[in-house]
């Protein structure tokens, strides 16, 4: 994939993330039910942008250290 | 023998432990301020993962993460999102500091900021907001520790003792090892606390409810409140969407601009280690994961406890648990206290040499690095004054910092990204957005929907900044390429 493209994708989930987690998103998500593995709808919210923002972080260094190296 | 003494002992042995890593650790360190402050810039990738989350997760996530899902539920959901959103800028920051830094020889991030804008007096404002705002968070670190012995050895190791004896030999061994010795240790220190918190995170739970489900299942049947964002106040009500906005957009912002935690960008031995740190965050974010878990054991099975960061040193010692759990839950504890502790004391020490005195008083470095040692004794010694005296007002003095250390945002931006921004700029945007935020922290009355103090700031910050750089002279083209745009280093 190219650079630039997974760049600004970053950025833009990164932009997404902080909408989903604050007011007034986050009030779609913040009633207790139903539990996701037995977690809290709020908690297991978060958990998963966690888990997002790592694998979107691990694609976007693995491109720029094969282009680095390339 | 009495299970204080048992308890004791583990603790003494772990001390042990962690101060012999950190005199290993200035082993073949050179004797400059180079090494002292920033390790020869020779930290790898283990190191580096280690040192960063080991000092962003404090005695504060282990014992006040647990307070507040216990006392205030989903409110505590605000910490486990900012810290991603946080660190991520540090993907593209990070590596630029720490290239000009190499460049330049620079240790600290006032010294960055007075490169690219020149000006002592800019270089003593931010010294002096940084030790306002490091000694608070050093005293919390220091009394989070005592307090934990104090719990565990029932009263027998008193707060004064077990905070003197576990800050004299962080102090020991950062006088020693400098930070090389907070690299080690952290390294150490990060590992007991992960493994501490996820095996206390899964046990609690099962042990008190059957489980994370039914535990979550029977919450949710009688206090559906508590699993409600944006959960409750410290008193019970519900806390502000505003406030819990606010409170994840400020912390995010202001992260990486902790000194300690800024710093250590100047300690990588490579870019490429930099961003993979970054990249590694998240697992160490989720870290809070058990420690909330913990907290939210004790909602159904503790009744109203007055202090609510003492729930997990509560539920350690009425839960009937085997000795050593108990002194492992200390020792992650201390852990987590000393691996920001240390940090804390170095970067304030620092701070104090290279920024606030060297400026106006050019010196060897032989006598910079006898200051660093000094003051380091001197921060310790206040802070510790502090932890076993009153210090309620620390607490009140640690959350106005928080507003105030996010205002080091927009110069450290401005400064490597734009090149129009002026020292004038820069200067005036901090003094104003500093003093916005702490007349919002004084007067929270001016502030709607709940607001954070320091958005307040920023919001009068990033204007002020904007038009007086634009209408002051801009810096020299040359000047401005070395941090805007700087060459690698091959």
């Amino acid at each position: 994939m190219k650079r630039h493209l997974i760049r600004r994708l970053t950025i833009l989930f990164f932009a997404v993330y902080l909408l989903a987690v604050i007011w007034p998103v986050a009030t779609w998500f913040s009633g207790p039910a139903p539990l996701v593995f037995g977690l809290p709808l709020p908690l297991a919210w978060s958990i998963a942008w966690i888990l997002g923002g790592f694998i979107v972080l691990i694609v976007l260094n693995w491109v720029e250290e094969r282009d680095q190296d390339g | 023998m009495a299970d204080w003494v048992w308890i004791t002992w583990m603790i003494a042995a772990y001390l042990v432990v962690t101060l012999a890593i950190g005199l290993r650790a200035g082993k073949g360190l050179s004797a400059t301020v180079d090494g002292f402050v920033a390790g020869d810039r020779n930290f790898n990738l283990l190191v580096m993962y280690f040192v960063t989350g080991a000092t962003v997760f404090s005695a504060f996530a282990f014992l006040g993460g647990p307070g507040w899902a216990y006392s205030r539920g989903a409110a505590a959901f605000y910490i486990l999102s900012y810290g991603v959103l946080g660190m991520a800028p540090w993907y593209v920051i990070g590596p630029k500091v720490a290239r000009i830094g190499r460049r330049m020889s620079l240790v600290t991030q006032a010294q960055l900021l007075t490169a690219r804008f020149p000006s002592r007096a800019l270089s003593l404002l931010i010294a002096s907001v940084s030790v306002v705002a490091l000694i608070p968070y050093i005293t919390l670190q220091m009394k989070g520790a005592g307090i934990v012995i104090e719990a565990v050895t029932d009263g027998h190791v008193p707060l004064w003792l077990g905070a003197l004896i576990s800050y004299g030999i962080v102090l020991v061994y950062v006088l020693t090892s400098g930070v090389a010795a907070v690299g080690w240790t952290n390294t150490f220190q990060g590992i007991f606390m992960i493994v501490i918190a996820w095996a206390l995170g899964i046990y609690l739970p099962n042990a008190l409810h059957g489980g994370i489900g039914p535990m979550f299942s029977e919450i949710m049947a009688a206090h559906p409140q508590m699993l409600t964002l944006p959960g409750l106040t410290g008193s019970g009500e519900p806390w502000h969407w505003g406030g819990y906005t606010s409170a994840i957009v400020i912390s995010a912002i202001g992260l990486t601009m902790w000194p300690h935690i800024f710093m250590k960008a100047f300690t990588a031995r490579d870019e490429r280690i930099i961003r993979r740190t970054v990249v590694l965050f998240p697992t160490f974010q989720l870290f809070l994961v058990p420690v909330f878990l913990i907290g939210f054991a004790g909602v159904m099975s503790v009744p109203e406890l007055d202090q609510p960061d003492f729930i997990l040193p509560h539920l350690i010692l009425n839960v009937d648990l085997p000795l050593v759990v108990v002194g492992l839950f200390c020792a992650g504890a201390l852990s987590a206290s000393m691996s920001t502790g240390d940090a804390l004391l170095h970067a304030s020490a620092s701070v104090v040499v290279e920024d606030g005195i060297r400026p106006w008083k050019p010196m060897s470095e032989q006598t910079q690095r006898w200051l660093i040692k000094g003051s380091m004794i001197i921060a310790g010694a206040v802070s510790y004054w502090f932890a076993v005296g009153e210090s309620q007002s620390l607490v009140v003095l640690l959350l106005t910092s928080y507003g105030v250390i996010a205002q080091l945002a927009p110069p450290i931006v401005v400064a490597l990204f734009w090149r129009r921004a002026t020292t004038t700029g820069a200067f005036v945007g901090l003094v104003a957005g500093s003093a916005t935020a702490l007349l919002g922290f004084f007067y929270p009355t001016i502030l709607p929907w709940g607001i954070h103090e320091g958005i307040f700031g920023l919001m009068v910050h990033i204007p002020v900044l904007v038009v007086v750089s634009l209408l002051t002279e801009a810096q020299g083209g040359e000047h401005v390429e070395k941090f805007v745009n700087p060459s690698p280093i091959n």
